[in-house]
């Protein structure tokens, strides 16, 4: 009897990529809407510029250029001490959001099945499932936030050497 | 029953047991070529768990199983591409739609001509309609269609099929049924577990009723009677009530024991 063979290596790994891809897309559309998910790196990129050119008056570089240093800035001490405030904060929300979240998931998918489970009944490896869903994971997380914060960081560090240059009255490279 | 070299499934001295739980006695069988063997018990008779050893999604604790001359717990992903599974209870993943589920099952399988085979089964089952639909979003007679065809899309040789009929309405499964007989006919063999006894009497070449992880009788489902007037439901409560009442009298012997 001829037996087939089944797909293995970077055929199997592109195939379940691929799926996985459009599976995570349609479950965050099935959480939130298609303009929300699309608007999330566009947050993420403008909150991002906004630090990036607000954090030079936060540690007393833009507030040296327009003189009263001590009345107008922050010192790094300070700065430093008043962080751990929205930090704790930042850690308790994500905190309670990974435990409550995770409850609150579990019921709304409890009854769904993925593609991570297809080596039961398929031809398929847990290993090359398991790192196409990594794989998908991170696709997701450099698209959706690393990019934007990377994108909003770039447009930012841009618009302060804009107005430098402006303010200088010379062109800057 | 049939040679070693005709036998496609072939368990010798399979068994499975979760810590002081036995789920399966160690068994033997062996299924052939164009054969239609049915196992056929109550719920929580160990049904599940024998399909799943046969089918390598369970490492059994004893013994062996070679299925189309491939060893289920070593090469899983082989057998995995050269039979069809049709469990009782998964469903297809939920945020694909049926075409996108068979083109993914069927790209692991290596199928030849695979669009125009994907048509075919959705064109079979009915489910052109909803083949934009995500499958969280069908019915469960329709996720049942769904499974089927990404079992039947290969045309393997050999299919397990657990309680396959669960959810499909009469016309559908009677269209599966003369289906799988063709199969059968045309050389294909089928492993099928089910409470269903009338699926034994229409379609089954020989069975197996099994307890509490014990085959009870194996044979045709004719030599299974003891005379002409038994019924097959006869038989199953002879069978299967006997060991019924045998293991609540085990049990109450344990507990007194106990106590």
């Amino acid at each position: 009897m001829k037996l087939n063979t089944p797909l293995v290596g970077w055929g199997a790994f592109s195939a379940t990529f691929r799926a996985m891809f459009i599976e995570e897309f349609r479950e965050n559309l099935d959480f939130a809407k298609k303009r929300r998910i699309l608007l999330f790196p566009l947050l993420v990129a403008l909150v991002t510029m906004v630090a990036t050119i607000g954090l030079q008056f936060l540690v007393g570089e833009g507030a040296a250029q327009v003189g009263d240093t001590e009345s107008n800035a922050f010192t790094w001490e300070e700065m430093r001490f008043a962080l751990h405030l929205p930090l704790l904060f930042f850690s308790l929300g994500m905190g309670s959001f990974a435990f409550l979240g995770r409850e609150k998931v579990l019921a709304r998918t409890g009854t769904k099945n993925y593609l991570l489970a297809s080596p039961a009944l398929q031809p398929l490896t847990n290993p090359t499932a398991h790192f196409a869903y990594y794989v998908k994971d991170l696709t997701y997380y450099v698209m959706l936030i690393l990019t934007p914060v990377i994108s909003g960081m770039a447009i930012g560090i841009l618009l302060v050497n804009l107005v430098a240059c402006q303010e200088h009255g010379s062109l800057c490279l | 029953m049939a040679d070693a070299e005709d036998s496609l499934v072939v368990a010798k001295d399979l068994g499975k047991r979760y810590g002081d739980f036995i789920a399966l006695h160690p068994l033997n069988v062996k299924v052939s070529s164009g054969e239609f063997f049915g196992v056929f018990g109550p719920n929580g008779a160990g049904k599940s768990t024998f399909i799943k050893l046969l089918t390598g999604q369970l490492r059994p604790s004893i013994g062996a199983v070679e299925v189309l001359g491939i060893n289920a717990s070593k090469q899983p992903q082989k057998l995995k591409a050269n039979i069809g599974i049709v469990p009782e209870s998964e469903s297809p993943p939920s945020y694909l739609t049926p075409s996108e589920f068979l083109q993914f099952v069927g790209k692991l399988r290596g199928v030849e001509d695979l669009d125009s085979k994907v048509e075919h089964w959705m064109d079979w089952f009915g489910l052109q309609e909803k083949r934009d639909t995500m499958c969280k979003d069908l019915s469960k007679g329709q996720r049942q269609k769904v499974m089927l065809a990404s079992a039947f899309i290969h045309e393997p040789k050999l299919l397990f099929l657990d309680e396959p009929f669960a959810n499909l309405d009469p016309i559908y499964q009677r269209k599966c049924r003369q289906w799988l007989l063709d199969m059968v006919a045309n050389g294909g063999t089928i492993f099928l577990c089910s409470h269903v006894l009338e699926m034994a009497e229409r379609m089954c070449n020989r069975m197996a009723i099994i307890n509490h992880g014990k085959v009870l009788a194996a044979g045709t489902v004719k030599g299974l009677k003891e005379n002409e007037e038994e019924t097959l439901e006869d038989v199953f409560i002879r069978l299967v009530g006997h060991s019924i009442e045998e293991a609540e009298r085990l049990s109450d012997e344990g507990v007194s024991e106990e106590e």
